[in-house]
């Protein structure tokens, strides 16, 4: 029961205290917020949700294993680069041999939905304040599902922002960052401190 | 035929900008008139200065985006005075200037000026003020004391119940003085009565709607009574929560902006319950004693959703009954 | 309409669009993790700006070498390896020279290896006509125009956030110290990526008004 409460309360504090992209600005680039449509996010939040999953799922007894050898983390930056190469190397090949439909997707998708910094960045975060392995996976999963929901979120405002006359220089990214970034100050109220990198 | 897409505020009735921010300053200025019998001159300046930076601030903004100003759109006013009034007395006169400058650089004009912002320009100032000087926005002077309208402040400064509360104490003030505002706090917030004489007025002016500020009162309370800080019963943690920081304050004049709140009356209340449950989930868990800002920060940025899905459940059940009443008339032929 | 010079402009800064007109962070929106969360001080985004031009220039000519001769999936692989590898190379020089900095930078400094600007040359210099020099021009220019910046946005948080330049006390009568926080990176790089468009789309008017004066 303390296990999976404390399961539950790591991924709702992913999600929420410690969003990827509001709070630590993670995998918010050009490309991930001027996706247009919900169902193109939700796909896009769903395979960097599972790929954060399968990752460390291998990569944290890895890494347990490995720990007398990292120096400076050197070893642990790599060590979850080559597992990332080694998921997406297989959900490559699985999707080509076995689910084509879904491979017509994944083609031009993966590369930027596997080598993203929130997926990097969430699982070295978990890994460097070592988190158990339960916690890990849970704060893996909140991880995607926060990075989900806060561009699903980012969408809508873009929604209401094409209704605004919004000066000429700041159409487009700019206002978008801006609206992050009074979001983020919001969500700081919250936290009240700064977070652990 | 053909259809115009506006952004907020949509105003029916003869109501105009001008009218609705009137009675709103209107009453602004009658808690400024309290601030000044409690804190002295100081007050009053207080409020000068921010309604000044916030208007001239507002008024370059627009000369610099190349629009031709309107000299009957109060509602730099009404954010210069708000961002006033949620501050203590002996606030140094540059963090109110900052503030009200970050509520207008920053959170107004880049969305498109007045009608276009997506969030509460006075909520942002706030909260950057907050963010920014904790030590200086959260402590507070004793009513009826003497402060210097210049330099040095020498006067003893003390916290707000809210803090209190957070530190899991149970405040000792009096509720009556509470109820009449004779307790360290904001300078324009603490008049509980007055603020909510200010609320049926407006409510009685149609200026706001009551399916905002009710529920987002009573969500408060609510969530308050079934799980109190304070440890004793649930009447007194409602009593306390209620009345301590700005939270009446800012249901009143913060959240009711016409602006940055939904269209419908449906989606009001939804905001309003909503607001009212992120407060004080902020409060319980959140790194600041004040939270009400934060809240409606966050809030805002769920307006256009909470507007969408209730247009669609509307048009859902409008739908449902038609259907049935064709089926009906089809059973009757 | 004379737009030659408009044209002979273009031409131009082609060799430059790193550095100004088409600026990673300032207007195109890449690596933007770094410019919002990194640039609390100098010393860091100095620091960064060294990984991330010791990772880029050699990952692109990398790229730019042999990105048409394998499939684009091992490509992706070899690449951010190899960039993972120079990532961790780099913070080895770096950590003598600002060794609490690297501390502070935490998981700032792998996830260089993964930056949405890194990915953008290498698949543009793998795809038809790969030209290792304007591989390495663009890189250059990239790294450069990063690091201005970066630098730049820190050089403001550091100032007035903190009162302090490279760590040295400076006098300012006011300290806005929630400008070391996350939401203010946000603010100041939505303002200056406002700020550099509005001043790219003034010059480009400039130089079309100067060959076509305006007829009154």
């Amino acid at each position: 029961m303390d296990l999976l409460s404390e399961f539950l309360v790591t991924i709702l504090v992913a999600i929420v205290m410690q969003n990827a992209v509001f709070t630590r600005a993670f995998g918010f680039t050009k490309g991930t917020i001027s996706i247009n449509k919900p169902r193109k996010i939700i796909f896009f939040g769903s395979t960097i949700t599972g790929v954060m999953l399968a990752t460390a799922i291998i990569a944290w007894p890895l890494n347990y294993w490995l720990r007398e050898y990292n120096r400076q983390n050197a070893l642990r930056y790599l060590l979850y680069i080559g597992c990332l190469c080694i998921i997406f190397v297989a959900v490559h090949l699985v999707t080509k041999y076995f689910v084509p439909k879904l491979h017509f997707y994944y083609r031009t998708m993966l590369p930027f939905a596997v080598f993203n910094s929130a997926v990097l960045g969430s699982l070295l975060i978990a890994a460097g304040e070592g988190y158990g392995y339960l916690k890990t996976l849970g704060f893996a999963i909140g991880s995607g599902v926060g990075y989900t929901l806060a561009l699903l979120l980012i969408h809508e405002g873009k929604k209401r922002i094409h209704l605004s006359q919004v000066p000429r220089s700041f159409r487009g990214l700019p206002i978008m960052i801006l609206y992050i970034g009074i979001f983020s100050l919001a969500i700081y109220g919250l936290i009240g401190h700064q977070l652990p990198t | 035929m053909k259809l115009n897409r506006y952004p907020a505020p949509h105003i029916r009735f003869r109501e105009s900008n001008k009218t609705l921010m009137s009675d709103v300053i209107l009453l602004l200025l009658v808690l400024c008139g309290l601030a000044f019998l409690f804190y002295g001159l100081r007050a009053v300046a207080v409020c000068a200065v921010s309604v000044a930076a916030a208007w001239i601030s507002d008024l370059v903004c627009i000369l610099i985006r190349g629009k031709k100003p309107n000299f009957q759109d109060f509602s730099p006013i009404v954010t210069g005075l708000i961002i006033a009034l949620v501050m203590p007395a002996t606030i140094p006169y540059s963090i109110v200037v900052s503030a009200a400058l970050f509520a207008i650089v920053v959170v107004k004009h880049p969305f498109g000026g007045t009608g276009n912002n997506l969030f509460n320009p006075a909520a942002a100032g706030f909260c950057f003020a907050a963010i920014c000087w904790p030590n200086s926005v959260f402590m507070y002077p004793t009513p009826f004391d003497k402060i210097p309208l210049w330099g040095e402040i020498t006067v003893k400064l003390s916290q707000n119940p809210s803090f209190v509360l957070k530190l899991g104490g149970i405040p000792t003030n009096d509720i009556t003085e509470m109820m009449l505002g004779n307790y360290p706090g904001p300078m324009g917030a603490t008049n509980i009565l007055v603020i909510l004489t200010c609320l049926v007025f407006l409510l009685f002016r149609k200026t706001i709607r009551w399916q905002l500020p009710v529920p987002f009162l009573a969500s408060a309370a609510f969530v308050a009574f079934l799980f109190p800080r304070v440890g004793t019963n649930g009447v007194q943690s409602v009593l306390f929560e209620l009345m301590s920081g700005s939270l009446l304050f800012g249901a009143v004049f913060m959240l009711t902006d016409p602006v940055t709140s939904p269209k419908r009356d449906s989606s009001l209340a939804v905001y309003g319950i909503f607001a009212g449950v992120i407060t004080m989930l902020f409060r319980y868990f959140g790194g600041f004693e004040e939270s009400v800002p934060f809240a409606i920060l966050f809030a805002n940025a769920f307006v256009p959703v909470i507007d969408r899905y209730n247009e669609g459940f509307h048009r859902l059940i409008r739908r449902k009954n038609l259907e049935l009443k064709k089926s009906k008339n089809i059973q009757k032929v | 309409m004379n737009l030659k010079k408009v044209r002979t402009y273009k031409k131009y800064s082609r060799y430059w669009e790193g550095f100004f007109s088409k600026n990673p962070v300032l207007i195109s929106g890449l690596a933007l993790p770094f410019a919002v969360m990194v640039s609390v001080n100098l010393k860091s985004a100095v620091a960064l700006s060294i990984t991330m031009a010791g990772t880029v220039i050699p990952t692109v000519l990398l790229a730019s070498l042999i990105g048409q001769k394998l499939p684009k999936w091992i490509c992706a692989i070899i690449y951010t390896v190899f960039s993972m590898v120079m990532v961790v190379t780099c913070a080895a020089l770096i950590l003598p020279m600002f060794p609490e900095i690297v501390d502070a930078l935490g998981v700032y400094i792998p996830i260089v290896a993964v930056n949405t600007m890194l990915l953008w040359l290498c698949s543009k210099y793998s795809s038809d006509k790969p030209s290792p020099w304007m591989a390495l021009v663009d890189a250059v220019m990239y790294s450069l125009g990063f690091a201005f910046a970066i630098c730049l946005i820190s050089l403001l948080r550091e100032y007035f956030g903190n009162n302090t330049i490279w760590g040295v006390a400076v006098n300012f009568p006011i300290k806005f110290s929630g400008l070391q926080i996350a939401f203010a990176g946000f603010i100041l790089v939505a303002f200056l990526n406002a700020g550099f468009r509005g001043l790219k789309r003034l010059i480009l008017f400039a130089v079309y008004r100067h060959s076509n004066p305006k007829v009154t």
